[in-house]
Parts: structure tokens; sequence; C-alpha cells
């Protein structure tokens, strides 16, 4: 298969480093399950999880490894979030960028949910966004970074927002998570919910919830401990790892993790933002293109979502695809994130990198959008 | 071998326990527990030797992390509780 160019990253990272698979093939014939027996196997199981917690909590700068959590995947872990918070008919504050593994747990919970909606790329507006709304709430959801739009909200300023006034918080960090460096121990969330796909470079099927304390699971079953009670243990991690872990992308998760700790989160994201502002700084000047970026390399991943004025924006990605780029168009599962930036009608397509894009890619690309926009 | 047994409820406890003592230089190995001290079912367990026991309820104590049950495992093979 010709791979040509992916600039599908915010929806999964297709190229991994190499120790990734490796890490997997050797799990899936070596490791068993962790906590459920005294042999070699699950001993080695346990290693292996446990090491992978010491990576996170590296990363995200958690005290105690048992507060990160294995999930799997970033929906599952928003999932417990939210069900742990949020109650039905309670007031929950979101930014207005969210995306369905928030907005549809909190729909399917009957949560009366309030906008704090500010202007793209004004982080300023959306911290009075919140500020201004926060008085009733009971919960707030933070969405750290756009997946459509790649904008950083400022999730620490929000958060001490609500933390002042006694909020309990959720940040969603799916787009920023080994991107935007995040300090869980500094921001006072009681949730941090992360894909292990995307920015931390892990297989798909893993995830993590950084867990400011022990709540109720939405999974019950087997975890290796107090076997005698019919319910959930009450301490994590096993309150929440309900069932045989995943290892094999455990055991990927944890050397993705092991990549991002050794080039640096924010290295990467500096990376990252001057391939996207490369683009949308070219995109900007083309004719018939309209980008929606904030035109600097400050709040933002490496995320840029556009238009070509007058095409369907599904069918640019085809035309697009027959090209050889890999990039998204629709609603990206976030009709919230459109509705705030006023694309809810037309789309976006979504051009996204990783660590392991390179330029001549995205200058290659550029050069066919500009072709396919003249035509 | 005359040794003690940290009792603790979950494999990520007895992890950090290890790693912690093993950090002090105490030696500290973790297994599954003997099915008659998990109290509540399955559990794990940190050994020490006798040398070693003082010290490492003197770092588990700094570390806010004693667990609730310690037994003490005699030459013959039988657990005496020490501390609940």
């Amino acid at each position: 298969m010709r791979r040509g160019v992916y600039l599908d990253s915010a929806a999964t990272t297709l190229e991994k480093p190499r120790a990734v698979a490796a890490a997997v093939k050797r799990a899936v014939n070596s490791l068993a399950s962790p906590g459920r027996g005294g042999h070699a196997a699950s001993v080695a199981a346990a290693e292996e999880a446990y090491l992978c917690r010491e990576a996170a909590a590296r990363l995200f700068n958690v005290r105690e490894p048992e507060n990160i959590v294995f999930t799997m995947n970033a929906t599952h872990a928003l999932n417990i979030a939210v069900s742990a918070l949020v109650k039905p008919g309670m007031r929950v504050l979101v930014s207005g960028f969210e995306h369905n593994s928030v907005m549809r747990p909190l729909h399917a919970l009957g949560a009366d949910v309030v906008f704090a909606r500010g202007e793209l790329f004004e982080p300023e507006t959306t911290l009075f966004a919140f500020e201004t709304r926060l008085a009733g709430a009971g919960c707030v959801i933070i969405n750290h970074a756009s997946n459509v739009f790649g904008f950083v909200l400022p999730a620490e300023r929000i958060t001490k927002a609500a933390a002042d006034a006694g909020i309990p918080v959720i940040i969603d960090a799916s787009q920023s998570a080994g991107t935007v460096p995040l300090s869980f121990a500094a921001l006072g969330a009681d949730f941090v919910a992360m894909p292990g796909h995307k920015g931390l470079y892990g297989p798909q099927g893993t995830g993590i919830l950084l867990c400011r304390k022990p709540c109720r699971g939405i999974l019950h079953g087997g975890t290796g401990s107090e076997s005698l009670k019919p319910y959930m243990p009450t301490f994590l991690p096993d309150a929440l790892e309900a069932g045989t872990h995943n290892m094999p992308g455990i055991a990927g998760l944890r050397r993705g993790i092991e990549f991002v700790l050794s080039e640096g989160a924010e290295n990467i994201r500096r990376r990252e933002v001057k391939l996207a502002l490369y683009a949308e700084t070219e995109l900007r000047a083309t004719p018939g293109i309209t980008v929606f970026g904030g035109g600097y390399d400050r709040d933002r991943v490496g995320v840029l979502s556009f238009l070509r004025d007058g095409t369907d924006c599904e069918t640019f990605a085809e035309l697009l695809s027959e090209r050889g780029f890999a990039v998204r168009a629709g609603l990206h599962c976030a009709p919230e994130a459109h509705r705030t930036a006023g694309t809810l009608e037309t789309g976006t397509v979504r051009m996204s990198v990783s660590a392991f894009t390179s330029e001549r890619g995205v200058e290659r690309f550029v050069k066919t959008v500009k072709l396919l926009a003249a035509k | 071998m005359q040794q003690y047994l940290f009792i603790c409820r979950s494999v990520t406890f007895a992890q950090k326990m290890s790693r912690l003592l093993g950090s002090r230089g105490i030696t500290a190995d973790y297994a599954r527990a003997p099915k008659t001290l998990g109290l509540n079912g399955c559990a794990f367990m940190v050994r020490v030797s006798e040398r070693n026991y003082e010290a490492a309820v003197a770092e588990l104590t700094r570390a806010r992390s004693m667990p609730g049950h310690i037994f003490f495992q005699s030459p013959g093979g039988g657990y005496v509780e020490v501390s609940n």
C-alpha cells in the first residue's frame, strides 16, 4: 500500500516510534494479566503496567502512579469522569469546542449543558465566557485543544477560576496530551482524559484517565484484588480498571510516552505548529481557500481546518485522497466546535500533523491544495 | 526464613511499596499473598527480612504508606499478625 502523505494525526498518529510495535509484538507473546497470578508472565505484565503508569506520571506530573488509570480510549475515560461528577439535571459548563465523547455522555445523563463560547483563537474571550457563567454550575468541562481547529484553550486559568468557585473540573486532553505540557499536580482538575493513540503514540485501544481521587466506575468486574467483595474496590487504579488489561496496548503506549518524554512535549508542539502555521500562511494567501487559524504560533497545536469556497469539504478531501493525501473532512465528531466557529453547515477539511510529519510532505500538500483551488 | 509480610490490597500498591523500600536500600520483593492472609480475597504482599523490618516500617510510616496488616512468618511457615 502506498501511504502517501498522512495528515490525519488528530484522529490517529499513524507513524509511531519503532519501539511501539516491537513492544506490542513482544507483549502478545510474553505478558499475561497483571495482578491475576504470581507466575512470571503475570508479574511481567504487572511490571509493564506499572512502568507505563510511572512514565505517564512523569509526563503529566502526577505524584502517585496509581492515579494513572488505563482506559480503552479517551471516550471511555471521559465517560468515567462525566458519570463520576455529573448528575441528571446538573448544570454543566462546557467550552463549546467539545467532542461528542463529552457531549453524548452529558446528553445521556440528562445534564443541563451551558456553553461558554469564546472566539476562535482568542483565549481571553473563552476565559471571560467561563468566568461569567460559573454561578450555578455543578461541573466544568474544558476541551484543552480543539480537534477541529487546533485552538488551545486557557485550561489552567479556567480550572483555577472553577476551583476558586468550588466547582469540579474535567479536562479533555485528547488533542493536547503529548504536545502541550500539562502538570496534573499544578492544574487542580479532578480528571484529565486522553487517548493513547494520538499524541502519546501508543496503539489504538489505549487511553488514560488522570484521577485526583477514587470514584465509582462504569464497569464492574474482576480486578485481582479484594475478590471476596461483591462490589468494586474503592481504591485506584482498581476501582476503575475492571477486567483484563490491554497489555499489548499498554506496552506500546509506554514506549510512545517514553518517546514524548525523550523528545519533550513542547519541542514536539513547536515543530508541529511550525508545519501547521506554514500551511496556514500559504493557504491563507491562496484565492478560493478559507482557513480557520489564528495566524500565530501561540495557543495552538498542529491542526488546521480550511475550506475551498464552493466545494463540499468531503469532496475536497476525496480529491486530496486521490492524490495521496490523507486528511479528514466533515464535522470531526465535534458539531459544537463547528457551531462555535460558524462552520456547522459546511464542515471543514482538516489537516493535522505529528512528530513524524515531514516538511516536504506538507509542502507537497500545500502545492496540491493550491493547484486544486485554481481549477 | 523468618520474614515479615506486608499485605497490600492490590498489585499496584505492592509494586509501589516494593519500589519505595528498594529505593531506600531495603530489599523487598512482592508476590501474591497466601490465601489465608488476603482478608478480602486476593491480595499481594511485600516481603521484608527480619533484619530490615524496623527500617521498612520507619520508611513506610514516613511515606504514609503503612499497610493495614503485617504478618510475621516463622521458620516453620506459620503466620502471626503483628500489626493491624
